[in-house]
């Protein structure tokens, strides 16, 4: 740090070059940190119609896009429900695998037979997971049309039959 | 559809095709095994029967067509949801056959 001349008034003042606090007036002028802000300052005075409008406009696309996040009304109740409706049916899936006693003739049929028993009963819940998966939260009828579609497509006959029966 | 895609899709396209094998044989066999013990086959359930070998040839390529510009998982995921749907569309044919055969 450069040292001042000598002055005769240095005692009556603030201004100690010795003094870890002391802060030179000359270079205060030239530190960029302190002109950053200035600067910034003023760029944002000087564009401040143009960038209020394009903070507005980005203002409005992020408030659509969490509109858009937001899940429709009615769709946990709906999912809820229909949660319990598929695990209703996989219940009646290993009931009816029971009632449907199907054997292969050899090992390998016998294997694919089992196999696709246990097919049968994780239907239910691997179409409700799709179903969450890739049906958009925030509309509501796509979600209900496929769980209404799984619904019926996966519906257990063969203990509708034997109840019927 | 990138070549994974299509990997997925052709792996788990065997299992449709021991489906469809399966559900032609009952085609054949079942009107024989019925017209052997003398029952009448039914209109009905030659329909069924045609329905067990058109079902998994309709629900695979239904799949294949809604989840093609999927991710691969969730691509993979449509497809086992398919065949899982084809295994209880088969046994719940099976269960309505019998009851209209015994009908």
């Amino acid at each position: 740090m450069a040292r001042p001349a000598p002055d005769d008034d240095a005692a009556l003042r603030w201004d100690d070059v010795d003094d870890p606090s002391y802060l030179d007036p000359s270079a205060a002028d030239d530190e960029p940190g302190d002109t950053a802000p200035e600067a910034a300052d003023t760029a944002t005075a000087g564009d401040a119609g143009p960038a209020s409008g394009a903070d507005a406009a980005g203002d409005a696309d992020a408030d659509q896009a969490a509109a858009t996040d937001l899940p429709a009304p009615g769709l946990r109740l709906l999912t809820a429900v229909f949660a319990v409706v598929f695990v209703l049916w996989s219940v009646g899936w290993i009931i009816s695998v029971g009632l449907v006693p199907i054997s292969g003739p050899t090992l390998v049929i016998e294997v694919l037979y089992q196999f696709s028993e246990f097919l049968a009963i994780v239907a239910s819940a691997l179409w409700f997971a799709a179903t969450v998966a890739l049906t958009p939260q925030h509309r509501l009828a796509p979600r209900l049309g496929w769980f209404a579609f799984g619904a019926l497509v996966l519906l257990p006959w063969p203990l509708v039959l034997g109840v019927i029966g | 559809m990138t070549r994974a895609h299509v990997g997925v899709a052709a792996l788990l396209s065997i299992v449709v095709g021991w489906f469809v094998f399966d559900a032609v044989s009952s085609l054949i066999e079942f009107p024989l095994q019925l017209a052997a013990a003398g029952i009448p086959v039914s209109s009905v359930l030659m329909v069924l029967l045609w329905a067990g070998v058109l079902a998994p040839v309709l629900l695979f390529t239904a799949a294949v067509g809604i989840a093609r510009r999927q991710p691969l998982p969730r691509f993979a995921l449509v497809i086992l949801v398919a065949l899982a749907a084809t295994a209880a569309v088969r046994i719940s044919l099976i269960a309505v056959a019998a009851g209209s055969t015994v009908l």
